[in-house]
């Protein structure tokens, strides 16, 4: 184990020049001309084509599979039944594995045969042509009947054996929700998330080659080094036999941390034909492989004191994470309640219920996102009954240590991320007037606000390392393992190389996402990049800079602590006995006996403190109670994630969170036939993204930068925080404008209406 | 990227029209192909897949849109986007208009047709996932024991899909005519309206046009400005999007009265479907604004939803009451 990062010697910045500033992305010209090449868009010499051919059956036995018209197609080069790849298995981050191909497919839509062929038209051909006899066996959908049968395991990370849920406990929750008398007020309800599918611009993506001994994959992938270790397992290969590049996955969102089964199928025909082969998933199959965020069932018992504390909390919360146990781990929902706010009695239940839909994976801000709908709704609906303001009874109850490690927060003391998120919100939103001005409008329409935060881990660490080469013309190459899904964190890093090294972001090339010429380093996902990545550059620019000080101190015949490297120059400042002396930057490193500086970065471990990213969101709203129909007017985002690098990045990722807030606050749910446990809208215009359209009136976006000196570039993740309070913000906008609390999502028209039906019906 | 087909010219419409019925079941006319294409790929249970396709907009003189007098004549391989910014169709067909600007996506109207829009297979979840069904092979619904939160509240049974062209809603409230050529060079001319068979007998079938048979042309009679009318929709989101509920309505001020009321409602039945209460309630009434509430809460009486589908009922009051009043507001004359 390393130093912590902290004590890599290198102090905060103080005042920055790149760090901090809205840059473009480097790439930004690339991608809008079309110039980048992502994964599935590699077209290489002799290629052929690969597909699977999915059970059309949600749960069956395989009788028999009929090749023979399919063999028959001009061009088809191989077709693979379950038998002959049944001993590979895909596993999840718990070592779980599924086949490949299943002989007795669980869900619709699993991968039963694979086909090659010389073109893609082909493949589709054959795979079509492929007579397969089923016999049915019986299946189930929903996690509250899987549940009920016993179907199920522990969700998260905890592994528990059949019909055992995993629980989290402190304090003893039971005891202080039966025993609190008349002073703890208890609220129960249950809601319900649905099930989602990431639906990344670029499907899943493999094109693989295989020479000389050794394969070449390029990959849709959020973590290069995470596929080459999944993808030498599958193959029985040595590490070094795979390079793996990813430098422009078209998204991720959780859905490409890892190789998948199109990865082995691209590599297996690849050296099987020893030629290259693509396997690139179509958007139908986006929705029916096993990825996507898992429905859920979640029943909350929160009890609070007439003071406005929270005094316990019961959770169970029952997940539908497919047929086999792979992926369990993201059938939960507890961490956010454990750790937001203060409560010394928690007892959370999360049940992997065992259903025939594909298996889940990470999307972002697993467990959290479904986690905050319920909670973030449940704060509401206390401060409403205690006749609090909801801002105020948060406020109350904020910690002051971190409640699950007990760990003092990474901030100075007396601060707290979200208490200034809040506050800025408030503010922001101007929400003290507005809780004054809710409107009733001629056509019926009503206006409501609502408000809920959120807490992300984000902290990043180790494993992360990075190479910076600064060469005679002081251009320098940045050579970083890290995936850039969209983040811009190629941007970012090069930024902070930029502000160590006092040249200009555009003379730094940035090299990343390939195993053969980047090191090791995790998967972007976590919104942990930036934080474990960004520390490894700083250090390694810092090397290259004391490397190139040291340079420009014996050139001007001065000490290293009178040199500043400012705009490609190295700059003795002038005194009183001495004029400023200044050299370029590029004449020192082409006089000097490397004629390149080389440095090294290496993320250190962080120190043993809470490391929290917060945030909140306030949003108004207008809804028409007869149709249905909810306008969103405002959004008020405010995040604190420490040191923003790229104010630019900051506000995009605050757009798109709460972009992809309210598709699942609004739209996205997979909807499965119950008799036939199909998917009935494997296609986007059934499953509904949020258009622009569907975006806010009005963002307002904002920071609250809390120093964070927990690594050496004071930042920590954003990528997942801002998706996570959306939902139950409309939702608690939609029940100040109309009084029926959503327990559902998505707040389809449908659900709205029925809501208040039912609420009628109360009355 | 699909199954290998024919991409055929040919010059004329007659032509076309000579080729599909020669080779029946083989052939068909493609406009922007958004939905042929699909079927192509992903053909619905019970649907044979064309494999000679031909391009009616490479054809000369079916794009165009005429006005003489008050009549308007527009050609069926004009694009949606285009009827959407018509000046012409603005001032004689408003409805139209802005059942146009209301389709899809700006990518959906650049591509799709008008002929196409009108006889786009039902959008059902079903029939398109491949489910076997009563229009795909006359089996039971699976949607009335399924999800059918998207299905008929109105005249429901034994299909229960919907209507979804949001030009041919528009259509009928203007009673607009199909030109339609067949394969032997002659010409007829059919009411919009008779376009879709009654799923109740004619569960098979999609439309009326027989085996070869083109749409050439759609002809209406524009509206004077004693005259009223528009198009909604609501829909799950913003844009790209088919209606949970559409209205299109025209109707005319004639001394001071509620006169030919055309009421028109998509989405909700298995053909275009006018709320019979709403009509009567209103027709000849001397025009006042207060009569209009009144009129829409109606607009779902007859009304027979699906166990999951009832908050439909809800969205079409609504959207009947919207539209009767953007209309009313819109009445060059009016009492109040
Ligand atoms: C994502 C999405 C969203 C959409 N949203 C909407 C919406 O909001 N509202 C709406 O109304 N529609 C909507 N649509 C439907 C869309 O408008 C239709 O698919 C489109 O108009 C079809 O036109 P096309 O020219 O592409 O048809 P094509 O696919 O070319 O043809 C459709 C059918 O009509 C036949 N045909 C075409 N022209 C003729 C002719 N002249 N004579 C005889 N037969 C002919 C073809 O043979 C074929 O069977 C949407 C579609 C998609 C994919």
């Amino acid at each position: 184990m390393g130093k912590p990062d902290k004590t890599t010697s290198l102090p905060a910045w103080s005042a920055t020049r790149v760090v901090g500033r809205p840059v473009p992305r480097i790439d930004a010209r690339q991608k809008v001309r079309g110039d980048a090449v992502y994964t599935a868009d590699v077209q290489l010499p002799n290629m052929a084509h690969a597909r699977f051919l999915r059970s059309e059956r949600t749960h069956a036995k395989i009788v028999s599979i009929d090749t023979a018209a399919a063999s028959a197609v001009p061009g088809v080069l191989a077709i693979v039944k379950p038998d002959e790849w049944k001993d590979v298995l895909l596993k999840d981050n718990l070592g779980r594995g599924i086949p490949i191909l299943a002989d007795e497919p669980k869900y619709a839509g699993e991968e039963i045969v694979a086909v090659c062929a010389e073109t893609e038209d082909a493949a589709r051909e054959a795979a079509a042509k492929i007579r397969v006899v089923y016999d049915d066996l019986p299946h189930v959908i929903d996690p509250e009947e899987a549940h009920q049968a016993g179907q199920f395991v522990g969700g998260g990370w905890r592994k528990t054996r059949l019909g055992e849920p995993a629980v989290y406990q402190r304090g003893d929750a039971r005891r202080a929700l039966t025993s609190g008398g008349r002073s703890v007020r208890i609220f129960e309800r249950t809601y319900r998330t649905a099930p989602m599918t990431h639906c990344s611009i670029e499907p899943h993506a493999a094109v693989a080659s295989f020479e000389n001994g050794r394969w070449t994959v390029w990959e849709s992938t959020q973590g290069v080094f995470a596929v080459r270790e999944s993808l030498a397992e599958m193959l029985g290969a040595s590490i070094n036999d795979i390079r793996v590049i990813g430098t422009y996955p078209g998204g991720g969102f959780g859905g490409k941390v890892s190789a998948g089964k199109y990865t082995f199928g691209a590599a297996y025909f690849s050296k099987k034909f020893a030629r290259p082969v693509r396997f690139v998933q179509d958007r139908n199959e986006e929705f029916v492989s096993p990825y996507g965020r898992p429905a859920s069932v979640q029943t909350l018992k929160v009890g609070v004191n007439t003071a406005g504390k929270l005094v316990a909390i019961e959770q169970k919360g029952i997940h539908a994470i497919g047929p086999y146990e792979f992926g369990a781990e993201w059938g939960h929902a507890e961490d956010l309640l454990t750790e937001i706010y203060e409560c010394p009695n928690v007892h959370a239940e999360s049940i992997a219920a065992l259903t025939n839909v594909p298996p889940p994976c990470a999307m972002r801000a697993p467990g959290y996102a479904q986690g905050a709908f319920a909670l973030e709704q449940m704060m509401d609906e206390i401060a409403a009954a205690l006749g609090m303001d909801p801002v105020e009874f948060r406020l109350k109850n904020i910690p002051d240590r971190d409640p699950d490690s007990k760990r003092p927060f990474a901030s100075p003391k007396g601060r707290h991320g979200l208490r200034e998120c809040l506050a800025a919100g408030a503010k922001n939103f101007n929400w003290e007037k507005r809780k004054r001005d809710r409107k009733t409008h001629e056509d019926g329409s009503k206006t409501g606000i609502g408000v809920a935060a959120t807490i992300w881990g984000g902290g990043g660490g180790p494993p992360a390392a990075a190479l910076l080469r600064v060469h005679a013309d002081a251009t320098a190459d940045l050579f970083t393992g890290a995936a850039d899904i969209g983040t811009g964190i190629r941007t970012a890093l090069a930024q902070i190389a930029a502000e160590e090294l006092g040249i200009a972001v555009e003379r730094i090339r940035v090299t990343n996402a390939d195993t053969d010429l980047t090191s090791y380093t995790l998967p972007s996902y976590g919104s942990l990049t930036l934080a474990s990545s960004g520390p490894a550059v700083r250090q390694a620019a810092h090397d290259c800079r004391t490397q190139i000080i040291s340079l420009a101190a014996q050139a001007l015949q001065t000490t290293e602590d009178q040199i500043a490297l400012v705009d490609g120059y190295a700059v003795r400042a002038a005194t009183e006995e001495q004029p400023e002396w200044i050299t370029p930057i590029a004449k020192l490193i082409s006089q000097s006996p490397a004629r390149e500086i080389v440095g090294n970065g290496e993320r250190g471990p962080n120190p043993k403190l809470a490391l929290k990213a917060y945030g909140v969101q306030f949003v108004a709203v207008t809804v028409d109670p007869e149709s249905g129909e909810v306008r969103v007017d405002e959004l008020v985002a405010v995040n604190d994630s420490g040191r923003v690098i790229n104010r630019m990045a900051f506000d995009s990722q605050l757009i798109g969170g709460a972009t992809m807030g309210l598709g699942m606050a609004f739209l996205e749910e997979r909807s499965y036939d119950p008799a036939s446990g199909k998917l009935l809208n494997a296609n986007l215009a059934d499953y509904k993204l949020p258009t622009i359209f569907d975006q806010p009136r009005e963002f307002k976006l904002d920071r609250v930068e809390v120093p964070y000196d927990a690594n050496s570039i004071g930042a920590k993740g954003l990528g997942e925080p801002p998706v996570i309070p959306t939902a139950p913000a409309v939702a608690n906008a939609v029940f100040d404008a109309v009084g029926a609390r959503i327990e559902r999502l998505p707040i389809s028209r449908k659900r709205l209406i029925d809501s208040l039906m039912k609420e009628q019906a109360k009355k | 990227m699909s199954y290998p087909f024919l991409l055929e010219k040919v010059r004329t419409l007659q032509d076309a029209s000579r080729r599909i019925a020669d080779s029946p079941g083989k052939a068909a006319v493609i406009g922007g192909g958004l939905e042929i294409l699909d079927e192509v790929d992903s053909p619905t249970a019970g649907s044979t897949r064309p494999d000679i396709l031909i391009p009616i907009g490479q054809i000369p003189d079916t794009s165009y849109i005429h006005s003489r007098g008050d009549q308007l004549r527009l050609g069926a391989a004009l694009t949606i986007a285009e009827i959407a910014e018509s000046d012409a169709v603005r001032r004689l067909a408003w409805p139209l208009s802005e059942a146009a600007a209301a389709v899809g996506s700006p990518q959906i109207r650049a591509q799709g047709t008008l002929a196409g829009n009108l006889l786009q297979r039902p959008r059902c979840w079903y029939l398109r996932g491949g489910f076997s069904c009563h229009r795909s092979d006359g089996s039971d619904c699976p949607a009335v024991t399924g999800d059918h939160r998207y299905h008929a509240i109105f005249d429901g049974g034994p299909c229960w899909s919907v209507y979804h062209s949001d030009l041919g809603l528009a259509l009928h409230a203007l009673n607009a005519q199909l030109i339609i050529l067949n394969p032997d060079g002659k010409e007829r001319e059919m009411p919009v309206r008779d376009l879709y068979p009654d799923p109740k007998k004619d569960p098979l079938k999609f439309h009326t046009l027989q085996p070869g048979e083109i749409n050439r042309e759609i002809r209406l009679a524009g509206l004077s400005n004693r005259y009223t009318g528009t198009f909604l929709k609501i829909t799950e989101r913003g844009a790209f999007d088919f209606a949970l509920a559409s209205v299109a309505v025209v109707y005319n001020n004639f001394h001071g009265r509620f006169k030919n009321i055309q009421l028109f409602l998509g989405g909700v039945a298995p053909r275009a479907y006018t709320p019979e209460a709403v009509v009567k309630t209103l027709s000849h009434q001397k025009l006042d604004r207060s009569l209009l509430a009144a009129a829409a809460s109606h607009a779902a009486d007859v009304a027979a939803p699906l166990p999951e589908n009832g908050y439909k009922m809800s969205i079409v009051k609504n959207l009947v009451r919207r539209a009767l009043e953007v209309t009313y507001d819109k009445l060059s004359w009016k009492p109040d």
